[in-house]
């Protein structure tokens, strides 16, 4: 291996995610694992308790999947999708909201920022519904089920709390997410749209 | 491999890519929720890199922030005919590195940290061989040019 490999390996190398940021995943990984689990050996373990044998056990899970399945698609897939949608950008917002990231661009006026985050498809405005008493502290780049998104610090100026605001252009998938608050991982959020944009406000619960 | 070096791994991936610390880990972050979401673990390696890149061109190419420059007429490249003489500060490397394109940068940290053959590269990334021996032969040129420019300006300055 040449020099020039050598210090690009050895540079690559070095990178390495933080002790904090590597247990964060892990914990997220492992929960989200753990939920599998639960749902699966749940299933298990009622067919297994009334003696059935692996065979029939198996038989009856590919049943149930199908039956379910076949509900799931006639009966309730729009509403399955639009809370599968809510429950995945809920789970973003909450897990960004705990890393606590700093604001890359420290303005504290919309038209600055709007400057500063040019990457941005879709026009930064403050929304009409946040209240007055929440005062814009920054902002850094994010993003929302795929979709590049502004994730904003407002600080609560009577509380002193400091919420992030996450902020995208509405898509037709976001379109299908009702506006709604609820605590997720210890957060609370509320999740709503205006003038054309999809927003995400996460506070500690 | 522990869940931990798949991390490390997948966030060096990454960063490949994005070569930013926040948007690299803002990648692996959501490639593992996405895998151990659908699996219930990450089974391997592959795997996540396929979902952390799958990701990147989700949220970069469609904002065409990827510049795409033609490889027309590129000669038959060898990976291998380009060599440094100096060793280069790991500062200077991140700059350079972050002039390259991410395809650039990605065909070289798979050739050169993951050991990835240029015919790997292609098939993990759906290109051609020469495809990738030319992204190989073109970044490392552009990366040995900039090194060899600071060299020398360095040079003048003393």
């Amino acid at each position: 291996m040449d020099k020039l490999d050598k210090s690009i390996k050895n540079h690559y190398l070095d990178k390495r995610l933080s002790a904090d940021a590597l247990d964060r995943m892990l914990d997220k990984g492992h929960q989200i694992a753990q939920e599998k689990s639960s749902e699966k050996s749940g299933v298990d373990g009622f067919f297994r308790a009334s003696g059935l044998t692996r065979l029939a056990v198996r038989q009856w899970r590919a049943s149930l999947v199908a039956v379910f399945l076949f509900m799931m698609v006639v009966v309730a897939q729009s509403y399955y999708f639009q809370r599968g949608v809510s429950d995945m950008v809920l789970a973003e917002i909450a897990m960004n909201h705990n890393k606590h990231l700093d604001v890359e661009f420290p303005y504290n006026d919309y038209e600055s920022l709007r400057v500063a985050m040019n990457r941005l498809d879709f026009s930064l405005i403050a929304p009409v519904s946040l209240p007055p008493n929440f005062v814009l502290v920054g902002g850094r780049y994010c993003s929302i089920q795929g979709k590049l998104a502004a994730q904003l610090k407002v600080k609560n100026s009577d509380t002193g709390d400091v919420s992030t605001l996450y902020v995208t252009a509405l898509t037709d998938k976001l379109k299908k997410i009702d506006a709604e608050r609820v605590v997720y991982d210890n957060v609370s959020i509320k999740l709503w749209q205006d003038q054309g944009h999809f927003y995400g406000l996460a506070t500690d619960a | 491999m522990t869940d931990r070096d798949l991390l490390q791994a997948g966030f060096r991936y990454a960063y490949s890519l994005a070569n930013r610390h926040h948007d690299a880990e803002d990648l692996v972050q959501e490639a593992w929720v996405r895998i151990s979401a659908l699996h219930g673990s990450v089974p391997n390696k592959s795997l996540l890199f396929t979902v952390i890149r799958n990701i990147f061109i989700d949220q970069y190419r469609r904002k065409n922030l990827v510049i795409i420059e033609s490889l027309e007429g590129a000669a038959e490249p060898s990976a291998l005919d380009v060599e440094l003489e100096f060793d280069v500060d790991s500062r200077v490397i991140d700059k350079a590195l972050n002039t390259l394109r991410p395809e650039e940068r990605e065909a070289i940290f798979l050739n050169v940290v993951e050991g990835y053959t240029a015919k790997e590269i292609a098939t993990l990334t759906d290109k051609s061989r020469n495809t990738i021996l030319s992204l190989l032969h073109r970044g490392k040129q552009k990366l040995l040019q900039q090194f060899r420019q600071k060299s020398d300006d360095d040079r003048n300055l003393a």
